[in-house]
């Protein structure tokens, strides 16, 4: 599933590593050109707004340049370039939400209480909402792991081993979290259905 | 068999048991029901799409090389000059010199004068204990005689 070939021609992924390493910027464009799509679509799955994912997606691959003379090629480019995109994700939730617990603290006292979120549909508007805006919501109420995770496999379309290479973790881990995320993704669901009368 | 059937509609088991599966659900329509049920919510979560809309991986890849060559240019723009290190020893050996001469210059006076500031305060100091502990007659006497006088 991971394009190590020459997707759309041009010279092959591991050459244009190698001369990433050394130090060759066009190559390394081109690599950035070649992953960006999918990088930035997993950021923008999990950040769910344009620009934190355009942040997100470009301090991946600044960090990548950083430390790509290290790049050993045990794995490929791809997971590489992910696992750093996914740990890029989770900086900007952690920013994301410190800053919505700072926002809550500086609240005046009559605003206690109000949510950060936007003021809730009515009925009416809820049976008008489009379903992708609906998948989006719910997506929204996983926790950040299992967002991530789920994203990987069912928008990105890896494998287990590649999900474990870009988790750091096992495959008999990738599939206890995969389960888990799944099943918790079927409770939002229903319970988003039961209350929004979907 | 249900634990396996995620991995089954992921692509993930093995020949056999991938085979098990398949002779298996035409004759469990709980089974065929799970598996459409989740490719249904897949999706709908995650619907098939080639690239992200409004996204320019040219520009995209403009951007970052951009910051990178600013990273790099920051980088290269020395904060101070750098001093080599034998530049920099001769006058920290020069400092560690003076501050060691001033030492035993002063050291030599300054703690004979020292010794007689303690010397003089320890004498002060046992004279003012001494009066304290022992009061002298004439002392006593007075303080009698001013008592005698008030009677």
């Amino acid at each position: 599933m991971i394009e190590a070939g020459t997707p759309g021609g041009g010279p092959p992924e591991a050459e244009l590593v190698l001369r990433a390493a050394d130090g060759d910027r066009e190559a390394y464009a081109a690599l950035v050109r070649r992953h960006s799509p999918r990088v930035y679509s997993l950021c923008a799955s999990m950040l769910r707004r344009r620009e934190d994912a355009q942040d997100a997606a470009q301090e991946a691959f600044v960090k990548a340049w950083r430390s790509i003379r290290h790049f050993r090629g045990g794995s490929s480019f791809a997971t590489w370039i992910y696992r750093i995109a996914a740990n890029a994700c989770r900086d900007s939730l952690r920013r994301r939400s410190r800053a919505q617990a700072e926002a809550i603290d500086t609240r005046r006292p009559g605003e206690q209480g109000r949510s950060l979120e936007p003021a809730a549909k009515t009925t009416d508007e809820s049976t008008r909402i489009e379903d992708a805006d609906a998948a989006a919501k719910i997506l929204g109420r996983l926790s950040p792991d299992h967002r991530l995770i789920l994203i990987l496999r069912e928008a990105q379309g890896f494998n287990y081993g590649e999900i474990a290479q870009i988790l750091d973790c096992s495959v008999d881990a990738v599939k206890g979290r995969l389960k888990r995320a799944r099943r918790q993704l079927n409770e939002k669901l229903r319970h988003f259905s039961a209350r929004e009368g979907v | 068999m249900r634990a396996a059937l995620d991995e089954f509609r992921d692509g993930e088991l093995e020949a056999a048991e991938r085979s098990e599966i398949e002779a298996h659900l035409p004759s469990c329509p709980g089974c065929r029901e799970e598996i459409e049920g989740a490719r249904r919510a897949a999706f709908l979560f995650f619907p098939p799409a080639a690239e992200p809309a409004g996204f320019d991986a040219e520009r995209f890849s403009r951007l970052v090389m951009a910051r990178i060559a600013e990273e790099e240019a920051d980088r290269l723009v020395p904060s101070r000059p750098a001093i080599p290190w034998r530049r920099r020893l001769v006058p920290a050996m020069a400092f560690v010199a003076a501050a060691l001469a001033l030492w035993v210059r002063w050291g030599s006076s300054g703690r004979e004068s020292l010794a007689a500031d303690i010397l003089s305060r320890q004498r002060g100091g046992a004279m003012v204990l001494d009066w304290m502990e022992e009061p002298t007659d004439s002392g006593v006497e007075d303080l009698e005689s001013a008592a005698l006088a008030q009677r």
